[in-house]
């Protein structure tokens, strides 16, 4: 492979990555052809290893996404709105499952959907002040999920017009 | 990653292909720099694996402290296992070892 191409193709990993390999795996694409099965091979690798420093914490440890987010994921309050738009959900379900009744009073099933889904609030706003400034990208990825899990359980209540 | 058309060619060929564990027993007849690994691994199991998998294999092996790195010559980089990588092999070799005792057996091949 020609000195300018292995070049560029260096240039598609991410700057630490470079900083740390670059030379040596140009060499290494200086001496190994230039077919078509080694561009895909290092364009993937190149691709991969952009989304692996993406989803890496800025003190210059390579962090896995999964590993990040696995491990915020394990804090109560990152896991606990989520538990509770489930619970929410489940109460849904079960008022459907059961005949929708219209009540005066909104009845038992509505005041815990009212309380689960009130009730996130403070814990959501708690970890983002806590977590989004400690480590962004993983928050935000569970902040993601949070507001999916809301979203899903508030659906519903729009849906059936409940 | 590995797509199921790559895992059905190398089943068809019979070639094996696990990039970290064929680095390390590469590593494990002495330190190499990377062309020299894809040499050996091509010859030790007849996979040729592209130079963006090596490196992908040697970043991870070195983040898990598996390999690590010599001084550079000119700008090829010699690599060489440590103790934990060493281990890390024989464990895996122990396991392959029983695997293809048990599947040679199966397939009544002596």
């Amino acid at each position: 492979m020609n000195r300018s191409l292995a070049a560029r193709l260096v240039l598609l990993f991410p700057p630490r990555w470079r900083e740390r390999y670059g030379d040596e795996f140009e060499d290494l694409l200086e001496r190994e052809g230039a077919d078509v099965g080694t561009l895909i091979d290092v364009i993937r690798a190149a691709g991969w290893q952009r989304a692996l420093s993406f989803w890496s914490n800025g003190d210059g440890n390579m962090q896995t996404y999964p590993a990040s987010v696995m491990s915020l994921a394990r804090k109560p309050s990152a896991f606990l709105p989520i538990a509770m738009s489930l619970c929410a959900l489940a109460v849904i379900g079960i008022v459907a499952l059961n005949g929708i009744q219209r009540e005066p009073d909104e009845g038992a099933a509505a005041h815990i959907w009212q309380m689960l889904m009130a009730g996130q609030l403070p814990i959501l706003t708690f970890f983002a002040f806590k977590w989004l400034a400690r480590d962004r990208k993983a928050a935000l990825s569970v902040l993601a999920l949070q507001l999916i899990g809301f979203g899903a359980a508030l659906l519903p209540v729009w849906l059936l017009n409940l | 990653m590995r797509s199921t058309l790559n895992v059905d060619e190398s089943l068809k060929s019979g070639h094996y292909s696990d990039p970290p564990l064929l680095v390390l027993a590469s590593l494990a007849a002495g330190p190499k720099h990377g062309h020299a690994m894809l040499d050996d691994i091509e010859q030790m199991c007849g996979t040729r694996l592209g130079p963006g998998t090596l490196y992908g294999a040697i970043t991870r092996l070195e983040q898990q402290g598996l390999i690590e790195a010599l001084p550079p010559e000119e700008r090829r980089r010699p690599y060489r296992l440590t103790q934990a990588g060493r281990s890390a092999l024989s464990a895996k070799m122990a396991t392959l070892q029983r695997f293809v005792t048990i599947g040679a057996k199966r397939l009544a091949i002596p």
